[in-house]
């Protein structure tokens, strides 16, 4: 029957899984084994992957190109292909079918490598890598390796696949966690405020207008972490260092004297 | 409520109620230990001399300063009745708390209860492990439960107490249920005794003056931290209350000085202000949403803080003069209420300072959008309203209510066109001598800010009428809020309120001599600049505020116990 | 899939203001700029778009078979009369629906509105007035293919003024959910405001070395988009001097060369882009599609307002897949619960594509399109985009 309903939006998978676009921050890598010949390389201050070649690996983002076409993964055909080359898959590798909402068959059967890092569809020459599901990755004929020249183009088509590293495991109390900053690891609070301490010996007159991190005064601590009773509020040390926090997550907004909690 | 989990909850409840009264097995005593965590209380408990029912945010603060700012509290709290033409504080020393709010207090400990002793974070609570952690433990339950009933507390538990609780450790660990669930059970009783939901003012007698009371020290501690602090004792102040630093006036000075100086008297005075200036009454404010639709719950939200910024930044970051507060043009804004100010925020999140331009009439707290909203009617500014708040709140002079049978019609009819000023308006009504006694106190103070509407919005005209702000108090004329603010600054009735309220505040009553009292306190005041830090060391450290003048209370638990046969083996 | 969730968006139950459009039997005449404020004094004028939809005119000539027909429709049209009308009796209602539905499907369980160029189907109806909102887009009155276009018809405007380009118009003038009825726009109108007020599509408008709002030859004009939640009164209306922030992505703040005539903003041709990501639901921060509003030779006309606002069109040539962009996220939901019969629309779409011609194919791939677009005033923070760093 007709409704009034001018369109129907078939939202599918959570965020996480389809973080990769250059607006989006990157998602992490599971840390499961690389296809064969891709590995990580540093291009100016991000690591990315990279092909047996050297050459920057770029995803073409399924989500950017829908509306465009009627089957993403093959979206990037004929005169595309000049430019662009697919990662191709070994022949033998198991392929998945691109997710319905992206033209798949909605009826295929869901294999256990769907929600891998690197899984195998078939793409517009075959076989072809996908990085976080919705990833086709290629690279850009004549591109020099060691060198990121397509970010972005296209209306956010194309991204370069960055190498994020699976966040380290850590044991910490009060809600802290690890969260990626400019290539590496830091501590934050469960607000996502830098955790941080003083540099050197002794703390000095400088950390006293810091804003403490606090614990509670009934607690004892845990592994490298320690609770310092005594101050204003009570507080948490860090190998016996005291934690302060700063607003947000931007280390150029540590004071000098300070240096971040590093996992 | 039915099943075994809700009897259990029950029981914990009234056994915490009726701990004192309660025949317990004596506490497994701990190894000698400097530690005085782990010590349980060396003298007698003192006379009870007053209770005040922790407020919202002094609950909060103290779960978060106790247990860490990860331990979240999740609950309605049952409000304070304010007396009327008092503070909150003096409320809190008159409060019970209904069947409806034990309830809720009771679900608040139990989560709490459940946080601290949740598998990934229970470590780090106890000092030691269970022997079998399905099976009750009394040394390790006494040793994980005496600190923290020092905290919750605000004192050493007594002997009794830590038995009693040790003793419901252990029988909330027996069927089939394991030793944490005993400990939840345990400390969720604590969570909901009069001993933590009141801050108990316990006395002991006075030395100096034989025959009556003062304060002791545990409850000098939790004085001087819920006053300047907002929150409870630290460890420091406990310690200096174990070793009885607090009675000695100069070892108290020398504390309170250090805790005024700290940056987290900010949440003292945010916790004062909020209650000198009816902040409560920001929860119910309404607003027409067809006369004012761009009122919106994000306003709404930002309104009291943004007033609490201003006052934070005069006079605990600037340490500015207090008088200043009604004069300053600087303020803080955010996204929400650009359009308010018609300003522009650049910065997307957060709030950011902004200084009002010269000659702009926002100037003072009572430029401020957030008095002008709460003190208006839902659909239309008040210039009765808002000069009663004035002459109440801000100089303690309290005004009568109107009489019952006083015809609105002028006053209400905003779209009149005859009357097209609220000025005119109230001058039709006033032609009723009745009625023009009273709002002779009233208009002349809210009469100068209607060119901000019934949110605080600026306006040039009302009805397409000039708006006239003329204005007189204390026999000045002035114009507009600018004026206003400073023929407020400039009166003695204005310094003298503050410091009276910050007595008040401190003490949870009245002074004997009110006048005298303020007047004394006032020209303290004026000699420290008018400083609130000042102030705020002035009532804490002074002897008056610490001594204990009306005839000690019953126990508590004679006053909350809703039946008197319930024993501590009743349990259902 | 396991994972996967289904957010159903119904546009048209939004409650949202009603657009007053311009109808076919009272054109509205240009009014002089009367009593227009006074220009600002540092020469800068922010606008936050409360408005963004396709311009729609509703004449009476437009559409005289109808409305376009829905996939239902279409579907009974394929049957013999004896059997379309034994389908029509409403005990077989659920045979037909079994059927009309099937009729979105093809081999390998495409559906239409994911793939429409994989069904042959013929072009749905089309605007058949003369008159229609938008802006000449090719400097041409006449309708002949020249430089990279294809031949197509010109609209005239509301107003009278010849040479107005707006194939898209043309070809989905007659779909229910863009042209409404009686003076009311579709539910489009309605979806597309609701999202700027989620932030989804935030666009700002930042005007700079404004002299005068009558006449001024030279104004900056940057269009970009916002990361910012609009803010809005009760009813959802934007309230005007309100913050927001051009965003950091360079590639959606659009710098254009405009002036000033006669109280109306007109800009020099370029590219415009600005996101337009469908994530519409009960979570906002889900980024599922993204795509973009792409228009090539694209100009704004703005008429300054005596309230403040401003009201005008933004025209240039879309990729015909943009158009159809919210049926073809929808897919198979688009078909079988809107009712779109999204090839029929897609063929349309093709026939009228009047840009961007494909020099090996002689088809157009662009088609020239109007957006209706009012602005309220707000206070813009400007954002230069970041230097590229170069890593070549």
């Amino acid at each position: 029957m007709w409704r009034r309903a001018a369109a129907i939006l078939w939202l599918a998978q959570p965020a996480a899984l389809w973080a990769q676009a250059a607006d989006l921050p990157p998602e992490a890598a599971s840390g499961e084994p690389l296809p064969a010949g891709v590995s990580i390389r540093k291009v100016g201050d991000q690591s990315v992957y990279v092909d047996a070649h050297g050459r920057t690996l770029y995803g073409m983002d399924m989500r950017a190109v829908t509306g465009r076409t009627g089957h993403q993964p093959l979206w990037c055909s004929g005169d595309c292909l000049t430019q662009w080359t697919p990662l191709a898959a070994p022949a033998k590798a198991e392929v998945v079918s691109a997710p319905p909402e992206f033209g798949g068959d909605r009826k295929a059967p869901r294999l256990k490598q769907d929600g891998a890092d690197w899984i195998v569809m078939q793409g517009p020459s075959g076989p072809q890598w996908v990085y976080k599901r919705v990833n086709l990755v290629f690279t850009h004929a004549g591109e020099r390796p060691g060198t990121i020249g397509h970010e972005g183009e296209d209306g956010l088509v194309w991204n370069s696949l960055k190498y994020v590293p699976a966040a380290p495991k850590i044991d910490a109390p009060a809600d802290v966690t690890a969260r990626l900053v400019d290539g590496r690891y830091l501590l934050v609070d469960g607000q996502g405020n830098l955790l941080v301490t003083h540099k050197g010996k002794a703390c000095g007159t400088a950390c006293a207008d810091w804003r403490v991190f606090p614990a509670g005064m009934a607690r004892r601590g845990m592994g490298a972490w320690t609770v310092r009773p005594d101050g204003d509020r009570a507080q948490w040390a860090y190998r016996d260092r005291p934690v302060f926090t700063i607003e947000g997550d931007d280390p150029a907004d540590i004071p000098a004297e300070a240096e971040p909690l590093i996992p | 409520m039915s099943g075994p989990f809700c009897h259990r909850a029950r029981w914990a409840l009234l056994a915490g109620l009726l701990l004192s009264a309660c025949t317990v097995e004596k506490a497994p005593q701990t190894a000698a230990t400097p530690d005085a965590s782990f010590a349980p209380l060396k003298t007698p408990l003192g006379q009870v001399a007053g209770m005040r029912r922790l407020t919202e945010a002094q609950y909060r603060n103290s779960i978060a300063d106790i247990f860490g700012p990860d331990i979240k509290v999740a609950g309605r709290f049952e409000p304070i009745v304010r007396p009327v033409h008092e503070l909150i504080a003096t409320g809190a020393s008159a409060s019970t708390i209904s069947p409806a709010g034990l309830e809720q207090f009771d679900a608040m400990a139990r989560n709490i209860a459940a946080q601290v002793f949740a598998p990934d974070r229970r470590a780090q609570f106890m000092p030691c492990a269970p022997r079998d952690a399905a099976a009750p433990d009394a040394d390790c339950a006494a040793r994980t439960l005496m600190p923290i009933g020092r905290y919750l507390f605000r004192r050493p538990m007594t002997q009794e107490e830590i038995g009693a609780f040790v003793m419901m450790a252990g029988k909330g660990a027996g069927d089939g249920q394991g030793f944490y669930d005993g400990m939840q059970l345990a400390m969720a009783a604590m969570l909901v005794s009069p001993q933590f939901l009141y801050i108990i003012e316990s006395a002991e007698p006075d030395p100096a003056a034989p025959g009556s009371l003062r304060l002791d020290n545990h409850a000098r501690a939790a004085r001087l931290s819920y006053l300047l602090w907002n929150t409870t004792p630290n460890e420091a102040l406990l310690r200096a209350a174990d070793e009885g630093k607090l009675t000695d006036p100069a070892q108290l000075a020398a504390i309170a000085q250090k805790m005024v100086r700290s940056p987290r008297l900010e949440d003292g005075v945010r916790a004062f202000f909020a209650d000198m200036l009816l902040f409560e009454k920001f929860d119910e404010m309404a607003k027409d949403q067809i006369v004012y639709p761009r009122f919106n719950p994000d306003v709404a939200s930002a309104l009291s803080e943004q007033m609490l910024r201003m006052i934070v930044d005069q006079l605990v970051t600037r340490q500015g003069d207090y008088r200043d507060l009604f004069t300053t043009r600087r303020t803080f804004i955010n996204r929400a209420l650009g359009p308010l100010y018609q300003a522009k925020v650049s910065s997307m999140q957060g709030w950011v300072p902004y200084e009002f331009g010269e000659g702009d009439d926002r100037a003072g707290l009572l430029g401020q959008a957030g008095f002008l909203a709460l003190y208006s009617h839902s659909g239309r500014s008040s210039p009765t309203l808002r000069g009663r708040a004035i002459r109440e709140l801000l100089l303690c002079q309290p005004v009568p209510n109107p009489p019952g049978n006083v015809n609105f019609t002028a006053v209400q009819d905003v779209g009149n066109k005859a009357m097209p000023t609220a000025r005119i308006r109230l001058n039709a009504h006033n032609s009723d001598p009745v009625c023009a006694a009273c709002h002779k106190i009233t208009d002349p103070l809210g009469l100068p800010l209607e060119r901000f509407d019934g949110i605080g919005a600026f306006r040039r005209t009302e009805n397409a009428a000039p708006i006239d702000t003329a204005g007189v108090f204390e026999g000045t004329a002035f114009q507009g809020n600018v004026g206003l603010g400073q023929a407020l600054a400039a009166s003695k009735s204005t310094t003298e309120c503050v410091a009276g309220r910050a007595f008040q505040y401190a003490t949870g009553r009245m002074p004997e001599d009110e006048e005298a009292t303020a007047m004394a306190l006032e020209q303290g005041f004026a000699a420290d600049g008018y400083r609130i830090q000042a102030l705020f060391l002035r009532v804490a450290t002074m002897a008056d505020a610490y001594r204990v003048s009306t005839p000690p209370l019953a126990k508590p638990q004679v006053a909350m116990m809703t039946s008197p046969h319930i024993r501590e083996g009743d349990r259902p | 899939m396991q994972n996967h969730r289904k957010l159903i968006l119904l546009l048209g139950a939004l409650p949202l203001t009603t657009s007053v459009l311009a109808q076919g039997d009272a054109p509205p005449k240009p009014t002089a700029p009367a009593a227009l404020p006074a220009p600002p004094a540092n020469g800068e004028m922010g606008f936050v778009v409360s408005h963004f939809a396709p311009a729609i005119y509703q004449g009476k000539e437009d559409c005289p078979q109808g409305l376009a027909a829905t996939l239902r429709e279409n579907y009974l049209q394929t049957q013999p009369v004896g059997e379309r009308t034994r389908l029509l009796e409403k005990a077989n209602e659920k045979e037909l629906t079994a059927r009309w539905t099937g009729y979105a499907f093809g081999p390998d369980n495409i559906n239409i509105c994911t793939h429409p160029d994989k069904f042959d189907r013929p072009p749905q109806r089309m605007v058949q007035g003369k008159v229609a909102q938008g802006l000449n887009l090719d400097d041409d009155e006449g309708g002949a293919a020249a430089g990279d276009t294809c031949g197509h018809a010109n609209f005239t405007g509301p107003a009278g003024e010849p040479g107005v380009d707006n194939q898209m118009w043309r070809a989905m003038g007659c779909v229910r959910t863009w042209r409404g009825v009686d003076g009311t726009g579709g539910d489009i109108v309605k979806g597309l405001t609701q999202f700027l007020v989620s932030g989804e599509h935030s666009q700002v408008l930042l005007l700079s070395g404004v002299d005068s709002l009558e006449n001024d030859p030279d104004v900056t004009v940057i269009y970009a988009n916002s990361e910012d939640r609009a803010v809005v009164d009760s009813r959802q209306n934007f309230i005007p001097g309100a913050s927001y922030s051009v965003t950091a992505n360079g590639a959606h703040r659009n710098v254009l060369k405009g002036r000033i005539v006669n109280g109306v903003l007109t800009t020099e041709p370029a590219h415009i882009r600005l996101k337009q990501n469908w994530g519409q639901g009960s979570e906002r921060d889900i980024r599922g599609r993204r795509n973009e509003y792409d228009f090539t030779r694209a100009r704004l006309r703005f008429t300054f307002q005596p309230d403040g606002s401003i009201k005008g069109i933004v025209g240039g040539y879309q990729p015909i897949w943009n158009v159809m962009a919210s049926a073809s996220v929808g897919g198979e939901g688009a078909a079988t619960t809107a009712g779109y019969d999204c090839a029929a629309m897609y063929a349309a779409l093709k026939a009228m594509a009047d840009g961007d011609r494909d020099p090996a194919t002689g088809q157009c791939r662009r088609i020239s399109s109007g957006m209706e677009a009012w602005a309220v005033p707000a206070f813009i923070t400007d954002r230069l985009p970041q230097p590229k760093v170069a890593q070549r």
